[in-house]
């Protein structure tokens, strides 16, 4: 499995010159700070640093690239955790309870929980590559669009009866997510919902709008206190706090491990690692024995979102590594910086350039090892955030988030995009709909409603051709058990508890 | 009062300077135009491509922005506005003046063709300039490894044989769908004689073929590339072997003992695109842009670059590309009937 040639050579290859690591730094602070802004991608950083590539020999390329990737999978988590607004789907599951521990003045152990946790599930899933790149890739080329369709459905119904307290509107929230998700040209060609407006051809802009929904959801929410932690003694950054958090991490061994692996597997199908983090974290509060602790700021549902975002991340990247089929935004743009220095991805890509494969897997291992380093200064920084007074703070990001998207439109569709979507997350705030739904809907509507269409397409229109997808049914099954057994249990804990109290009164 | 007399004088006086102001920038800007087209490029061009980065159109860009200021005189920069097959970046083209500092480099058909007959977009093919088809692609059929056929032939006796069962992937209204509806028709077959799965781009279709969700796809030769291993290429949309394929026989040639031809449908002509009316305004300036590409064109270091990417870099001119793409309306014109039948 693991070519051990390749390998030396992928050491040699990394350790030639210690020059080209000169930019390990600036690589995993951009990745940081892009991703500590809501709603900049991955994929939209390598973009924009495209352009430095053919300026780059490739050993510096490719460290640059990982350490931005690196950065990237932790900065998501600093807002989740200080402002409760995720800096993209695959940090969702960390607001759960990391917002919640911030507010009660624990921000410090929280980010240093995350950043473990970051650390974790990256160098699980990479050490699982750099054994199991080939098999691992050979598996996600047998998922296809009825298994997508699963994994979707699977996001909305955890997504569902994760958040809030009512089932039912967590699951209506998911739903509207996925019908708006449906705007624009499907795949069968057919526009619905654009109004004759070209721009929605291609659906909703994705990224204004989940900032629009987290920004009058989640910060809105805040108007009306002073700070984000209330408690004035507890408002403050300290280094020992912060590695308090991180040695606190170790001691939910299990929790990690169980994060990572679940991350992996999940990350490698196409659009999983927005789902990733939900379904560990349900997880963990479903086999933990004091479950109605998860929510309240326990750092066990910190660590499972996590470690498994981070490792969902490295598994979107086995197909690009084993095969050379970039299957998602970031990959593709490496692929990209690859060509540019003139190796070309197909599956020649794993065959011809074995060390490199490695080199990225071992680079990103090496990047890890800096990010814990780097990224402990840099909450140690961002954590500075709870000091401000929040009357400053909701207005300077919600004039950052208005500039933001329309930088990315180039023109006013984006600011508008995120107005419209601040009010509908506004008006489901109010009436007590839970946002996170919606957004998760809202990122899978289009993919689910397009495997839908093509698994049908698939079967000729006969439901035998379900029989013949072994893994689809595996993972339905698993759906349904996994969503519904919990519901069972918390009912029959509170017909039991209905029964006492029966009991009791009519004694 | 005083405040309110302060505010109109104030106002008056604003008013006329801007009266003046403005009258005098159209004087400059009349002096301009006739001096203007000598001086043209007097500042930095933009290079828009509207699909995203990383895209051939993106990637030939960058190239032309690396080497083409040198014989322009001016740098250049290229902006990625991707969006409903390119209709949202060539809106944006057309939405700047025609003064030749913006210009479009895109695979200009199939996709303008198809943004005119499909997604009912508001130009035409008069509102633009196509300098010069420079790298143009063919489509090829090609199938999942594991699957039984040889040759174009045996999955032709196939599909005939087992009408409906036999699966093949498509972005809807691209060329690959509407070359695979013509040879459906010329083939005497329904559309629904075999099964077509539709997707949103090419990266998730060539996923499902390696993996062996699909059976077949006839698709841009160029973008199958990073799928060759997985697959066999049984056709090409030639009239012509290429040494790339060379078991691949010309389609027409398979389709020959079924009495049978469809017409070949070029994917991807990359040119670069002004809007009309920069060539009419400013002839003079557009004749600087012309001379500077095909110097760009014949530089070795611009050779090497596109070589090393494996792009070309043909002179066919204006004359000759505005022709193909023409043809090329007409052919995706008369089967965009078919498309809303599969």
């Amino acid at each position: 499995m693991l070519d051990l040639h390749a390998l030396i050579a992928a050491l040699h290859l990394l350790g030639s010159s210690w020059q080209p690591w000169a930019v390990v730094i600036p690589g995993i602070l951009i990745g940081l700070l892009i991703h500590s802004v809501p709603g900049l991608t991955t994929s939209m950083a390598l973009a924009i640093c495209l352009p430095l590539i053919p300026y780059m020999n490739f050993l510096q390329a490719l460290i640059f690239m990982t350490a931005m990737y690196a950065g990237s999978v932790f900065g998501v988590a600093i807002p989740a955790i200080l402002l409760n607004v995720p800096g993209s789907a695959a940090a969702v599951g960390t607001t759960f309870d990391g917002f919640p521990m911030a507010k009660a003045g624990k921000h410090n152990e929280a980010l240093g929980l995350a950043l473990v946790a970051s650390c974790f599930g990256q160098v699980v899933v990479y050490l699982l590559l750099l054994g199991l790149a080939g098999p691992i890739g050979a598996f996600a080329l047998k998922l296809g669009p009825p298994e997508m369709l699963v994994l979707s459905l699977w996001g909305v119904t955890l997504i569902g009866t994760l958040s809030g307290r009512h089932l039912s509107r967590g699951l209506l929230a998911g739903v509207l997510g996925l019908l708006l998700g449906t705007v624009g040209v499907s795949a069968r060609g057919v526009p619905r919902g654009t109004f004759g407006i070209d721009l929605l051809l291609d659906g909703i802009p994705v990224v204004p709008a989940i900032v629009g929904l987290f920004a009058a959801a989640e910060l809105f929410n805040l108007v009306g206190r002073e700070y984000i932690v209330d408690n004035l003694a507890q408002r403050q950054v300290k280094a020992i706090r912060i590695l308090a958090g991180m040695r606190e991490a170790f001691r939910h061994k299990t929790v990690m491990l169980r994060g990572a692996i679940l991350g992996s597997c999940i990350g490698i199908i196409p659009g999983g690692h927005a789902i990733a983090n939900l379904l560990s974290y349900s997880e963990a509060r479903r086999v933990a024995k004091d479950p109605e602790k998860f929510g309240t700021g326990d750092p066990r549902g910190v660590l499972a979102a996590e470690t498994a975002n981070a490792s969902s991340e490295g598994g979107s990247m086995a197909t690009l590594l084993a095969l050379g089929i970039p299957t998602g935004g970031a990959t593709a743009v490496m692929l990209v910086a690859f060509s540019m220095q003139n190796i070309t991805g197909g599956p020649s890509f794993m065959r011809d350039h074995a060390d490199i494969v490695y080199a990225v897997i071992l680079a990103n291992l090496a990047q890890v090892a800096v990010l814990a380093v780097v990224g402990f200064a840099f909450i140690f920084a961002a954590g500075f955030v709870v000091k401000v007074r929040l009357r400053l703070l909701v207005p300077t990001i919600l004039t950052l988030a208005v500039i933001g998207s329309y930088a990315l439109s180039h023109d006013i569709a984006g600011p508008i995009t995120l107005a419209v979507f601040a009010i509908i997350g506004w008006i489901m705030h109010k009436l007590d709909y839970p946002v996170q739904a919606a957004v998760v809907g809202l990122l899978l509507g289009r993919g689910a409603e397009g495997n839908l269409l093509r698994t049908y397409q698939m079967s000729g229109g006969n439901f035998g051709f379900l029989l013949t997808r072994p893994i689809a049914i595996v993972m339905f099954i698993l759906l349904v058990a996994s969503t519904t057994l919990p519901l069972v249990r918390s009912m029959r804990t509170a017909a039991r508890k209905g029964k006492l109290k029966w009991n009791e009164e009519h004694s | 009062m005083e405040r309110r007399t302060f505010l109109t004088s104030g106002a008056a006086v604003l008013g006329s300077s801007l009266i003046g102001a403005a009258a005098g920038c159209s004087r400059f800007r009349s002096v301009e135009g006739n001096r203007g087209d000598q001086a043209w490029p007097q500042r930095l061009l933009t290079i828009v491509v509207p699909f995203d980065v990383g895209g051939s159109a993106d990637r030939l860009s960058r190239g032309f922005a690396q080497y083409m200021p040198k014989y322009l005189g001016q740098p250049m920069t290229v902006v990625d506005r991707a969006g409903a097959s390119g209709m949202i970046g060539t809106n944006w083209l057309l939405q700047q003046p025609a003064d030749g500092y913006t210009v479009m480099m895109t695979p200009a058909t199939p996709y303008i063709p198809i943004n005119i007959i499909i997604t009912n977009a508001h130009y035409t093919l008069d509102d633009f300039t196509f300098v010069n088809g420079q790298w143009t692609d063919y489509s090829a059929l090609i199938v999942a490894k594991d699957r039984p056929w040889r040759t174009a032939g045996e999955l032709i006796d196939a599909i005939r044989a087992n009408p409906g069962k036999i699966s093949t992937g498509v972005d809807f209204g691209s060329v690959g769908h509407i070359e695979t509806l013509a040879m459906l028709e010329a083939l005497g077959l329904k559309p629904n004689a075999i099964r077509f799965v539709t997707f949103d781009g090419s990266g998730a279709m060539h996923a499902a073929l390696a993996g062996g969700q699909l059976d077949f796809y006839i698709g841009q030769s160029e973008s199958n590339l990073v799928i060759r291993d997985y697959v066999r290429t049984l056709a090409v949309f030639l009239d012509h072997r290429v040494p790339d394929f060379p078991d691949a026989p010309p389609i027409n040639d398979v389709l020959k003992p079924y009495h049978a031809t469809v017409p070949l449908i070029a994917g991807s002509v990359r040119t670069f695109v002004f809007p009309s009316a920069f060539k009419v305004k400013h002839p003079v300036a557009y004749a600087k842009f012309v001379s500077a590409y095909r110097a760009t064109l014949d530089a070795p270091n611009f050779k090497k670059f596109l070589s090393d990417n494996q792009m070309a870099g043909d002179w066919v001119g204006e004359a000759r590309t505005t022709q193909i793409i023409r043809e090329q309306f007409e052919v995706l014109s008369k089967y965009k009937s078919l498309l809303n039948k599969s």
